[in-house]
């Protein structure tokens, strides 16, 4: 494979060509990874599949539909999103053109995570195209069978030298950190998230990190149980445990801990049937590594069902925790897995302390049927973003922000959000080189005069509206006036 | 850590909550617009003994600018701390979605010493305004602003959740071990680069607002004098200490030509014939700067200008000609009153060279022609633009301002300033009800929920007939 500063080199050239500016050239690059997405449909929902023991229908809808989305919605939107946006003036710049121009960052670096290893490559590699800039993609190498797809398709479709694929682990990914990117983007850990931002510090390369954390799930003993605990139960086992915003851990309130547990059981049933390990809808964990931190974290711990694991598989049953202490091992770092621990508080009051004292999570999930509840748990919290009443589902709108805050990441993305992410918003004022009448009260020599005069331009005091409008371009025009004949 | 206690005694304020109510913010901007009216003449009075500054620029660039952003922020607070409703797609139809409006919660701004100020005051706003605790940290390079800063400014702001910090290099280093929420870095690259490496550790999040050589093209077709005095203007305001002052000229010879006398009356016109007589013209702010800008005094051939004193610090509004690229006044950024001219023979190579080197914070164009300003507009990259004038983009509060590359990440003023210091938090509120529309997503699953998924999700691609 060739040398990791020859390909960063090559995009850059290539973007510096200036071929990837125009929308056509945009569109024509995104059409392409439609088709790609379309055409190899078959092998992407494979190489998930091998990854990840994912059935082909839950890969197509929590991966291939986004991206289908995305592409779409990039493709509709592109010229409205790359278009000049004009600002509002004030009294001194009223006769110039003021507007912010989107314009491409450069070279760009999309580092993927792998457990959701197409579209978490895919969805900003859409935006950091539409952007107009050339971008290097690092799928994750633990995902290896998507790695080697990603790697084969991309230059098959897209332009090779603007695109450009690096797979590998830690080494071409150190050796791609030392290069310099007009922005970098990775999605994954913390730890690693602090060495993607020091590297990209010697460059002063902006950086999105999509970090994770433990997502907290509050429930309210006011709330349909049955309910809040089938949409718990399919945001937490998907993808077996393996999701950035799965509800990592329980709080509830004592009173109700058993019939939780109840309802978990009973929709795990529904959902996988009496035998887990031979529903096809169950995934794997991704390597023997994280099988065994996972099974680790059971240590010392209340198994109210679940518990089963078989190693040569990477197979973990959906496992269920009660009276977890807030100090064990299970409750340190993000599970990452399909084990739930219920925690149990007597308040809400304590379940938004107890949620403030630790670092903020990506997400914040609360159930309960009174609406003031669930708006002061958000107000009186911080984190990535929320869903009340469900959880996970805040990522599928993409007219929302999607990104953490503090630990669990800065920056977002989704949607327009990834084209914002990969635009450099450059400020416009042209003005008029007649006219220079009005300059002059900004020209040395000073006077009280000049600097009571300059106040009255630069500062709003008018309030929005024509009547405000009409007043000030009279203003203007006496202000103009009378510049001229004391200055001029 | 000596910061340690402070920086807990913000967090303890955050956590209580104090800073969110928008009665607070405002409040706490209004002590702002009493300090900037009830301390004018302490400000003028300090800028003045620090660096020379001329009542006129300190009232216009130190007051007047910061007025400007309170009085915006006043006015546009409330709308700017709603939550923001979003556009749903079918399968949230009946919920609400929004991005709320979070504040990060303790939160460090570091001020530079050109406009001591005004470029700590202007973050500041922004941080209030947003809901945060705020360490603010002067520049001791500019000592008496750097002593209003600390004695005066905490008299008008609530103690329990705003400080300011005085402290050299080593102690800021210090600072710097804390952890922020955010982190507002107004300064050079270098140092810049050791405030992002510091926060990395942390995960804190970063604007930093650097500087670079910002290039004037000036082409054939212009009105010369106009010309001149803007770029002028630009170039000497506060003795050339602005990180958006245009920092060289590009131009043909024959325009040189032109510009030279038109230049020279344009300073005679602002400063008289001995600038250093002129109540209008500053000062270097340190005898640091002093002798690192005198140094570059000895590239090229000086037409205009060249005098210095050292005893006032005193530099002379100055132009060279006769450079080449590798000169060391084409090297690093002046940040001087010191104008250099390099000759281009057209716009092409005009571009070529401003491409050839690192992204600046502002590109200056001058032309009658307007396809001319357009064409180094579209094939440069750079902060902001200004066509035919210089430094009048960062007074309009609804133009973003920032960087890119060397430059800076991150933009402020305005609107953007609050954006700067918020959590944009995306939130979904779904009912307990209509449970059966989940049906499709949970497993088992088989064609046939695909098929319900797929038809609620997918989006189809807008055709003629939009009623569909």
């Amino acid at each position: 494979m060739e040398k990791v500063p020859q390909i960063v080199g090559r995009a850059r050239a290539a973007f510096n060509s200036g071929r990837c500016r125009s929308l056509e050239f945009r569109m024509q690059q995104l059409k392409a990874m439609e088709r790609m997405v379309r055409e190899k449909e078959k092998e992407i929902l494979a190489a998930i599949n091998a990854d990840l023991h994912k059935s082909g229908v839950n890969a197509y809808s929590h991966e291939v539909l986004t991206v289908l989305r995305e592409l779409a919605m990039a493709m509709d939107e592109l010229p409205s999103w790359a278009a000049p946006r004009p600002v509002q003036r004030n009294l001194l710049t009223m006769r110039d053109e003021a507007y912010v121009c989107p314009e491409p960052l450069g070279v760009v670096l999309v580092i993927g995570a792998w457990n959701y290893p197409f579209v978490l490559v895919m969805q900003p590699l859409i935006g950091a195209i539409a952007a107009g800039n050339a971008v290097v993609v690092k799928p994750s190498e633990l995902s290896e069978n998507m790695a080697q797809l990603v790697a084969d398709l991309l230059p098959q479709y897209l332009d090779r030298e603007l695109y450009p694929v690096v797979t590998g682990g830690v080494p071409e990914t150190t050796e791609l950190l030392k290069q310099r990117f007009d922005h970098i983007l990775y999605t994954g850990n913390s730890a690693v998230g602090k060495i993607v931002m020091a590297a990209a510090a010697k460059h002063l390369t902006p950086v999105t990190l999509e970090l994770g954390g433990k997502s907290p799930c509050y429930i309210d003993k006011d709330c349909d149980l049955a309910v809040a605990c089938r949409r718990i139960t399919w945001g937490k086992y998907m993808n077996c445990g393996q999701t950035c915003i799965a509800p990592d851990y329980i709080l509830c309130d004592p009173s109700i801990q058993s019939k939780v547990v109840e309802n978990i059981k009973a929709t795990l049933q529904e959902f996988y049937g009496e035998d887990v390990k031979s529903s096809p809808d169950y995934e794997r964990i991704i390597n023997k590594r994280h099988f065994k931190r996972i099974l680790g974290l059971l240590e010392g711990q209340k198994i109210a069902y679940g518990g089963e694991s078989d190693e040569a598989s990477c197979f973990i049953a959906p496992t269920v925790l009660t009276d977890v202490s807030p100090e064990s091992k299970v409750m340190e770092e993000e599970i990452f897995g399909p084990i739930l621990p219920i925690l149990t508080v007597k308040s809400v009051d304590e379940a938004i302390e107890f949620i403030n004292h630790r670092e903020k999570p990506l997400a914040l999930y609360v159930f309960s049927n009174n609406k003031k509840l669930i708006k002061r748990v958000i107000s009186e919290t911080s984190s990535g973003g929320v869903t009340g009443n469900d959880v996970i589902m805040h990522f599928s709108l993409s007219t929302l922000p999607f990104g953490g805050v503090g630990n669990s990441g800065m920056g977002a993305y989704h949607g327009k959000h990834t084209f914002e992410t990969f635009s450099h918003h450059r400020s416009c004022l042209i003005k008029d080189l007649k006219m220079e009448g009005a300059n002059k009260l900004r020209y040395p020599p000073g006077s009280q005069k000049k600097v009571d005069w300059v106040e009255f331009f630069l500062l709003k005091r008018f309030n929005k509206g024509l009547v405000g409008l009409l007043i000030l371009a009279l203003l203007g025009i006496v202000a103009a006036v009378v510049t001229k004949v004391s200055f001029g | 850590n000596p910061y340690a206690g402070l920086v807990s005694h913000l967090r303890a304020a955050w956590l209580s909550g104090k800073t969110r109510p928008m009665e607070h913010r405002v409040a706490q901007l209004e002590a702002l617009g009493r300090f900037l009216d009830e301390k004018k003449e302490e400000i003028l009075e300090a800028t003045a003994l620090d660096m020379g500054k001329p009542p006129f620029e300190a009232e216009f660039s130190e007051v007047v600018l910061c007025k400007n952003e309170l009085h915006d922020t006043l006015n546009n607070l409330s709308q700017w701390m709603k939550d923001k409703h979003v556009e749903r797609n079918l399968v949230t139809q009946l919920d609400s979605a929004f991005i709320r409006k979070d504040p990060y919660g303790v939160v460090l701004i570091i001020a530079p010493w050109n406009y001591p100020v005004s470029l700590l005051l202007q973050p500041l706003i922004g941080a209030i305004a947003a809901g945060n605790c705020v360490v603010v940290k002067p520049s001791e390079i500019t000592k008496n602003t750097e002593r209003l800063m600390a004695e005066v400014l905490p008299g008008y702001l609530d103690k329990d959740c705003f400080a300011v910090v005085t402290a050299g290099v080593q102690e800021t280093t210090r600072l710097l071990e804390n952890k922020f929420d955010y982190i507002f870095f107004t300064g050079t690259a270098s140092v810049g680069r050791i405030v992002m490496t510091a926060a990395a550790k942390h995960l804190t999040p970063v604007t930093l607002e650097l500087g670079g050589k910002n290039p004037c093209y000036v082409s054939d077709t212009c009105d010369v004098q106009n010309v001149a005095r803007r770029v002028a203007w630009g170039r000497f305001f506060n003795a050339g200490q602005t990180c958006v002052a245009p920092e060289y000229v590009l131009c043909s010879a024959e325009m040189q030509e032109k510009l030279l006398p038109a230049l020279r009356t344009a300073i005679t016109e602002f400063y008289g014939p001995n600038p250093q007589e002129s109540p209008d013209f500053a000062r270097m702010a340190g005898d640091k700067q002093f002798q690192r800008v005198q140094a570059l005094l000895r590239s090229g051939r000086v037409v205009i200008g060249g005098q210095t004193d050292e005893k006032e610090r005193y530099i002379a509004p100055t132009v060279l000609v006769d450079l080449q690229p590798s000169d060391p006044v084409m090297q690093e950024e002046i940040f001087g009153p010191i104008l250099p001219i390099v000759i281009v023979a057209n716009v092409d190579e005009a571009i070529d060279f401003i491409n050839s080197r690192e992204r600046p914070l502002v590109v200056y164009a001058f032309s009658s022609d307007a396809k001319v300003v357009n064409q180094v507009l579209e094939r440069t990259s750079s902060g902001g633009f200004c066509g035919n004038d210089t430094l009048m983009h960062v007074t309009l509060t609804s133009l973003p301002f920032g960087g890119i590359g060397d430059s800076g990440l991150g933009k402020y003023h305005g609107s953007f300033t609050f954006d700067t210091f918020t959590h944009r938090r995306g939130c979904l509120h779904r009912s307990m009800g209509r449970e059966v529309f989940n049906t499709p997503r949970y497993p088992p699953y088989n064609r046939q929920k695909l098929g319900i998924i797929r038809a609620a999700a997918e989006v189809k691609r807008k055709g003629p007939c939009t009623l569909l």
